[in-house]
């Protein structure tokens, strides 16, 4: 049996807020964002910890009434919207059929319901009999966010919901997220390896790496200030279209083999400022005003760690 | 017009060509295999007006026993096709092949509809629990369809012969329906015809009669089902759709169905492709149970040589089977949208 270890410290969101996770692939972010609705396919499961959403643990909560949360309270779109939606059903009874297992309402109010949804991701409501593939890549993803969002869920969680779509795509749905962040007041859970992207867009930042999480800050401060390395590394490897064109700056080696995780920090050996203790002991995370980080440079280099 | 009508218009046409391609195709292996088929039905020493006779029956030469060229033989064989002739028997008293071939296909399709019927119960059944369950249930399903699949149809036959027939004496050996009882002709279907005229005895004779025959296609043919049944449903539930569907707090009972429809695209393909391989176990199975059809026509036929019946049935199934996958084209069609011409 195959383990895959995922650590979070502590993460919060809150409503009207936009918060990116940000991580390379393999990381984990996918999988916290599936935990939180207790999605994660078996093998994998979760062992410990708490996921409070409205007071309620969502760990404890029986299956029946976490189905009830699903979708109605908790929205969430996925990376590629074509193969996230039934391919042989028109996209209008999918959106129905969502409405109806959460409400009360009757097929034609759920239509109703649906259509105002379409319209507000800005879908012709001609497009409702339509099946998934004859949409757009960007407009599949609008309806996703329509399915998502149509209930009024409190949280969304987005996983790479832009990654498989152009730029200017991108752009209109990162757009649309922000609308709904502000007319909603939602909270929104942004999963994306696109740093850039989070630093622009995005309220707070997360980041993660091999399963932990590294640094937790808002996004002006740690796009100005990153305390952790594997942060300042990643900030710097963004390309700049406005300088002169330089060589990629990247970093160098490998995310860890997971079944094998480091000891300490996991990122050591990768970071350029690695000391003994980080190869020994797993850094503590400390709280500096609104901003989280876990990394010995901030202990002092002392072992103060657990 | 609707994409679906086109599909079908554009589906329907394209069975033309396909049908032309197999009967060129048997016409052609008919004529390059080795030996004289004339010879080879008369003897050596028939007296030459025998052999005469029968070149003109196959289309070889004209009245005045010139030989016809190859390609004239070809276009009379096209023509007489269109019309509805395959020609004569060259045994049985001269008999009209098409009179023959009608004569024994509703048992065939009788016994290859109750195997069809059987197997897709069976296998459809055992590979969805497989599918949705997963775990040992899989597994279990995985070693019945290898084992169903590896089946020879004549010994399973025979164990089910004597084990029903022989040992408990619960049905009979073989046979299509005790006789005397054969119900009016209507469909020539016994089972169908049987509920038709209400002739409820001749009815339970013939769904005694078909119960062993059926049960051997159907098991046979149930691995194929199983197996593709129980991947294409552990292949669905992986699909993001359904994490998504989970995600949006559809309950399990609705997500069945979703999962089974688009399960359901492989294993209709398989439908289709089995119906075709029915009709080859068919031949065994009439065979083996003594079941009057087109395979035991079939096989006595090609014990006497009798060309230009082996070469109309051989056509027939031919056509029979184009137009099978031609209906099973236009099902996917109508099950799944994003197949469209």
């Amino acid at each position: 049996m195959v383990s895959f270890e995922l650590l979070i410290m502590y993460l919060s969101i809150n409503r009207g807020e936009l918060l990116g996770l940000v991580g390379e692939s393999g990381s984990g972010k996918s999988s916290l964002g599936l935990s939180i609705v207790r999605l994660i396919p078996p093998p994998g499961r979760i062992v410990d910890g708490e996921i409070t959403f409205r007071g309620m643990n969502l760990l404890k909560l029986p299956e029946k009434e976490l189905r009830n949360i699903r979708g109605k309270h908790i929205g969430m779109i996925f990376q590629d919207p074509l193969t996230s939606l039934d391919p042989l059903r028109k996209i209008g009874d999918q959106l129905v059929e969502t409405i109806i297992v959460h409400t009360r309402v009757n097929e034609e109010e759920a239509k109703e319901i649906a259509l105002r949804a379409l319209e507000r991701v800005g879908i012709a409501p001609d497009r409702f009999d339509d099946y998934p593939h004859q949409l757009s890549g960007g407009m599949r993803q609008r309806v996703m966010i329509a399915m998502a969002t149509m209930l009024n869920p409190d949280l969304l969680i987005a996983d790479e919901p832009t990654t498989a779509l152009d730029v200017i795509v991108q752009s209109r749905i990162m757009d649309l997220l922000s609308d709904l962040k502000k007319s909603m007041k939602m909270a929104i859970l942004l999963i994306t390896h696109d740093l850039a992207l989070v630093i622009e867009r995005s309220d707070r930042v997360a980041v993660m790496y091999a399963g932990e999480l590294c640094e937790v800050g808002p996004s002006e401060v740690i796009s100005q200030e990153p305390l952790h390395p594997y942060t300042q590394l990643l900030l710097e490897s963004i390309p700049d279209i406005e300088k002169p064109r330089t060589k990629l700056v990247y970093i160098p080696g490998n995310p860890p083999d997971m079944r094998n995780p480091p000891t300490g920090c996991r990122f050591w050996p990768r970071c350029p400022k690695v000391m003994d203790v980080c190869k020994r002991i797993s850094p503590r995370s400390l709280e500096l005003d609104d901003r989280f980080v876990r990394c010995h440079l901030y202990n002092g280099g002392l072992e103060c760690g657990k | 017009m609707t994409s679906l009508k086109v599909f079908v218009i554009a589906r329907l046409l394209l069975v033309i060509p396909t049908i032309l391609l197999l009967v060129s195709l048997v016409f052609f292996i008919m004529r390059v295999m080795p030996g004289d088929p004339v010879i080879a039905i008369v003897g050596m020493k028939a007296p030459p007006e025998r052999i005469l006779e029968l070149r003109k029956a196959l289309g070889l030469v004209d009245e005045s026993g010139n030989p016809i060229p190859l390609p004239i033989q070809y276009f009379n064989y096209l023509a007489n096709l269109f019309r509805g002739d395959f020609g004569r028997s060259l045994i049985w008293g001269k008999r009209p092949v098409l009179v023959e071939i009608m004569e024994h296909l509703p048992a065939t399709i009788e016994l290859a509809m109750a195997g069809f019927l059987v197997s897709i119960i069976l296998g459809v059944t055992l590979g969805t629990i497989g599918g949705w369950k997963g775990g040992k249930m899989s597994s279990a399903v995985k070693i019945y369809s290898a084992i169903t699949y590896a089946l020879f149809i004549p010994w399973i036959g025979m164990m089910l012969q004597l084990l029903f027939a022989v040992w408990l004496k619960v049905l009979p050996v073989g046979g299509r329906i005790d006789p005397g009882l054969e119900p009016p002709m209507i469909t020539g279907l016994y089972l169908l015809d049987s509920i038709l005229t209400g002739r409820w005895d001749s009815f339970v004779s013939a769904l005694r009669h078909i119960i062993l025959p059926s049960l051997t296609l159907g098991l046979v043919i149930s691995g194929v089902f199983s197996r593709v049944a129980r991947t294409s449903v552990e292949e669905i539930m992986r699909q993001d759709f359904v994490i998504a569907a989970r995600a949006r707090g559809i309950p399990e009972h609705r997500l069945v169905v979703h999962i089974l429809r688009n399960a359901f695209i492989p294993i209709m393909t398989m439908m289709g492709l089995q119906l075709a391989l029915l009709m080859t176990g068919a031949i065994l199975t009439e065979t083996t149970f003594s079941w009057p059809g087109m395979g035991t026509s079939l096989f006595e036929r090609i014990e006497y040589r009798d060309y230009t019946t082996v070469q109309g049935t051989v056509v027939f199934f031919a056509i029979i089977i184009s137009v099978i996958n031609l209906v099973v084209d236009i099902l996917y069609a109508y099950i799944d949208p994003r197949i469209r011409y």
